[in-house]
Order: structure tokens, then C-alpha cells, then sequence
């Protein structure tokens, strides 16, 4: 492979620490470019793609160019027409830069080295990129009827020979640390998942929306947590998957649907997304109790555990000189307002006892 | 005790500091440079701690769940963008950050951020 021997040889100069301190200081730009949502640049991934078979299969005529809007597209072409394909390209134009560069950087760094330079780079980013790529996978089997099992294995097949660009910052972070990579390294700016076959090359758009929350699980209460050009969406509440009629759904919850649902833990997704204090509010609860830490309030939700929050004011006032109201959830056995707020801190009622507030 | 917004701060003996916390040791800070106790999640503003004559150490929480502590042999101050300014005796203090309650199905609790 004399094309890419420089792709897979470590940087002579650079030593463990040096690789750490590069891939530490790309971190953050990895992370862009892995949960990119940017339009794609079709004529300038086109140019990169065409320049990697280039380097990866010289003697091979150019591939055609096709472009899909999601994976699911790209993977149902790929089991429709296998022949317009031709073979799959994979293992020469990605997984052997993958394999090489590994081995190449173990036996440089050596395997307890390997270990810690491979984790300051890229574990961090891997675990997510690992369940993205699982969920997208699963989605895309998920859109052909659960009955037709031979269909579902053949989309299971196609997508085996997926390169996953962006989501492959779960590896090439430490590869382009050590010098390696730079083709792959390229495709992941430039696209979202690629098909690479000796025919033809199917390129696909990034998402449009790729939405996690702050434990960088996929998260969405008003419509997809991530979703392609062509409508292929994942559904999903802090990283549970849901179903699209369920997340089509929750985007309108109303506190009569609320009340209506009968499952408890999507009641539970439904109330956290209106949110209790609207819930509470809209449902024309009354507060219970009151003392000098704030109202209590409750609302009962029958078979499920009851809904209790405290509303305190804040002591410190806003510019306007208005105090800001707010609520807290604590929890169903709470009795009082104060024992609530003691509680949102870790303490009994007769243990809380301020001094000062603001 | 003293609260500002969603952090409570508690005076503690010594003895009440737990043995890991004591033994991760205070966290390294430039001179001058205040302790964060907390950082508000949307506003970027901090619960920060002023040590009087900048002697004092901050013990960071082992999760998010735990508490912190700090150490102040002269005193000093918390102060925060939206809320007064507290001003502390001397002594060790345990630093717990405000919770809310969830259903176990999802999550047991979460730290809130103002």
C-alpha cells in the first residue's frame, strides 16, 4: 500500500505525551465536528472521497457518486441494487488504515502506553459516538416491519459496510494526534456516513438536528432527538428510545393527556417535559401548606406516586426589585414546605436552619 | 448555616471532613484566584468563595452528588452575580448543593443550577 504507508506510520518525532497534548488541545473541535449539523459540502466531500480511492485503490477507475440524505436511504439502496455497487471497498479504503495504524501505534507506544494515550484522546467522545451509531443502526432496521425478518437481516448486512465519518471522531482523534488518518480524517469534516464500494460510493448528509442533554444522552421533547433531510428520526428522552407516535405525542403533552396516559414511566416522561409547575398550575391544584420556607403543593396522580413540590421565593432580589418565584420537586412523602426545602439539601426540617439567606 | 440561592453552606468540626476528601487533598488555585463552589448551568454565574488575605483551601466534592469542603483559618465571603454577599467566620465549612427530587424510573435526583 505505498499510497497510504504515510497514513498509517505514527509520526516518527512524536512520543506519547506529545500525542496526549494534541489530541487534549483538538478535544473540543472533535466534538464539533462529531455532532455536526452543518449542510454538507457535496462538491468538496466529492473531491475528498475521489482523492482517498485514489490513494487507497490506484488502480481502480474513479467510483460513481451517489448521494443519500440519511443512512437509511444509503442503506436501503445498498440492498437494492448490488450490482450498480460492486463489491464492498470498506476493508481497503478504512478498515485497513484502522488496523495498521493501531497496530503500528501499539507497537510504537507499547501496550499499557497504547491504553492511556488511547483514552486521553478519545474516551471521552467514544462511548457516545459507540451509542449514536447503535441507536441510528437499530432505527434504521426498525423502519422495515419487525415480521420481514430476511429484509431486516439484509439492512443489518448493509450496514456493516458503512464508514460512519463524523461518529468516527470515537477514534481518529488519536490517529490524527499521531500523524495518521489524514484521508479519514478529512471524510469525517466533510460528510456524515459513506458507503465506500469499487463501483460507486454512496456520500450522505449530516443530520439536520442532533439533540443531546447535559449527560450527552439523546434527549428531545418537542419532536426528534435527531433527525436526517429525508424525515428519518430517532426519538428519544434522556437517551430512552421512543417510539414515533409516543414522540410525536409527548411533543403535545396537555395535562388531560397527561392524565389519560396509562403507562407510569411515559406519564413520567409526559410531566417532566410539561413540566410539574405547569402540571400543577393547569391542573388548578391549591397549595396544602405554608410556612416561612415557601408553599407546598401536591397533586395526586392515582396509581402513581404523587407529584409534590415546594415554591419558594427567592431571597435576593431581581434589578426591577421583583422577587422571582420558583419550584422545586421533592419528594411524595414531603409534609411540609420546610421540610421540603431542608430535604433539596439534605437535611430533616429541624436540621435546617439558616442563618442567613440571600 | 448560610444559604445563597441553590447552595447551602454548614460549619463543620474537622473531624466531620470524610476521610477521601481529606486525602484527595485541597485543590491546587493560583493566588488571588477565588474557589468556585458552584456554576449556574445557564447563566455561567458562580457561587464564588473569597478567602480572607487569600488564606483558605477548597476540598472538591468526590461526585456530583457529594458535598464539598473548604477550609478558612481567617474567614471570608461567598458572593454571586444575583445574590448578596455572605460573609463567613473562620472554620471549616461543608458546602451542599441544592437537589430536586425525581421519580426513581428516570433519575433519582438532579443538582440544581441557578
Amino acid at each position: 500500500m505505498p499510497a497510504t504507508a504515510v497514513d498509517v506510520t505514527p509520526h516518527p518525532d512524536l512520543t506519547a505525551d506529545g500525542i496526549v497534548a494534541v489530541a487534549t488541545a483538538q478535544r473540543d473541535a472533535w466534538r464539533a465536528i462529531a455532532l455536526s449539523t452543518e449542510a454538507v459540502d457535496r462538491a468538496a466531500t466529492e473531491e475528498t472521497v475521489l482523492r482517498l480511492y485514489t490513494e487507497a485503490l490506484p488502480e481502480a477507475a474513479p467510483p460513481q457518486i451517489i448521494w443519500c440524505r440519511s443512512p437509511l436511504e444509503a442503506a436501503r439502496l445498498v440492498v437494492a441494487e448490488p450490482d450498480r455497487l460492486g463489491a464492498p471497498a470498506r476493508d481497503r479504503i478504512r478498515d485497513l488504515t484502522w488496523s495498521l495504524g493501531r497496530a503500528r501505534l501499539a507497537e510504537r507506544l507499547g501496550p499499557r502506553e497504547f491504553g492511556r494515550v488511547w483514552q486521553a484522546a478519545c474516551g471521552d467522545i467514544a462511548p457516545l459516538m459507540s451509542t449514536l451509531i447503535a441507536r441510528i443502526s437499530t432505527a434504521v432496521e426498525e423502519q422495515t416491519a419487525e415480521t420481514d425478518a430476511a429484509a431486516r437481516t439484509a439492512l443489518r448486512v448493509a450496514l456493516t459496510h458503512a464508514v460512519h465519518g463524523q461518529f468516527d471522531a470515537a477514534w481518529l482523534p488519536l490517529y490524527e494526534a499521531a500523524g495518521m488518518a489524514s484521508g479519514l480524517g478529512r471524510m469525517a469534516r466533510a460528510a456524515g456516513w459513506w458507503w465506500p464500494f469499487e463501483n460507486a460510493v454512496i456520500l450522505t448528509e449530516r443530520p439536520l438536528a442532533l439533540r443531546l442533554d447535559d449527560q450527552d444522552r439523546l434527549h428531545h421533547g418537542d419532536g426528534p432527538a435527531l433527525v436526517y433531510p429525508d424525515g428519518f428520526a430517532v426519538y428519544s428522552w434522556r437517551g430512552t428510545p421512543l417510539t414515533e407516535e409516543f414522540g410525536q405525542r409527548l411533543a403535545t403533552t396537555t395535562p388531560e393527556t397527561i392524565r389519560a396516559e396509562e403507562n407510569a414511566e411515559l406519564r413520567r416522561m409526559m410531566v417532566e417535559h410539561y413540566t410539574p409547575e405547569r402540571f400543577l398550575k393547569d391542573s388548578g391544584a391549591q397549595p396544602l401548606q405554608q410556612d416561612e420556607a415557601g408553599k407546598l403543593w401536591r397533586i395526586e396522580m392515582g396509581q402513581d406516586e404523587s407529584i409534590v413540590m415546594v415554591e419558594v421565593v427567592n431571597s435576593s432580589p431581581e434589578p426591577d426589585g421583583t422577587f422571582n418565584v420558583y419550584f422545586l420537586r421533592v419528594p411524595p412523602s414531603t409534609q411540609t414546605a420546610k421540610a421540603g426545602v431542608a430535604w433539596t439539601f439534605g437535611l430533616t426540617e429541624d436540621e435546617y436552619q439558616p442563618l442567613q439567606q440571600t | 448555616m448560610y444559604r445563597q440561592g441553590d447552595v447551602l453552606i454548614v460549619p463543620v468540626t474537622e473531624s466531620a471532613v470524610p476521610q477521601d476528601v481529606r486525602a484527595a487533598g485541597p485543590k491546587n488555585r493560583r493566588p488571588r484566584e477565588s474557589m468556585i463552589l458552584a456554576l449556574g448551568e445557564s447563566t455561567g454565574h458562580a457561587h464564588a468563595l473569597v478567602a480572607t488575605r487569600d488564606e483558605g483551601d477548597f476540598y472538591p466534592a468526590p461526585a456530583e452528588s457529594d458535598p464539598a469542603f473548604v477550609f478558612l483559618p481567617l474567614g471570608g465571603k461567598v458572593v454571586h452575580e444575583e445574590h448578596g454577599t455572605i460573609p463567613l467566620p473562620e472554620g471549616w465549612f461543608k458546602v451542599v448543593r441544592q437537589r430536586e427530587y425525581e421519580p426513581r424510573a428516570l433519575r433519582s435526583f438532579r443538582v440544581v443550577a441557578d
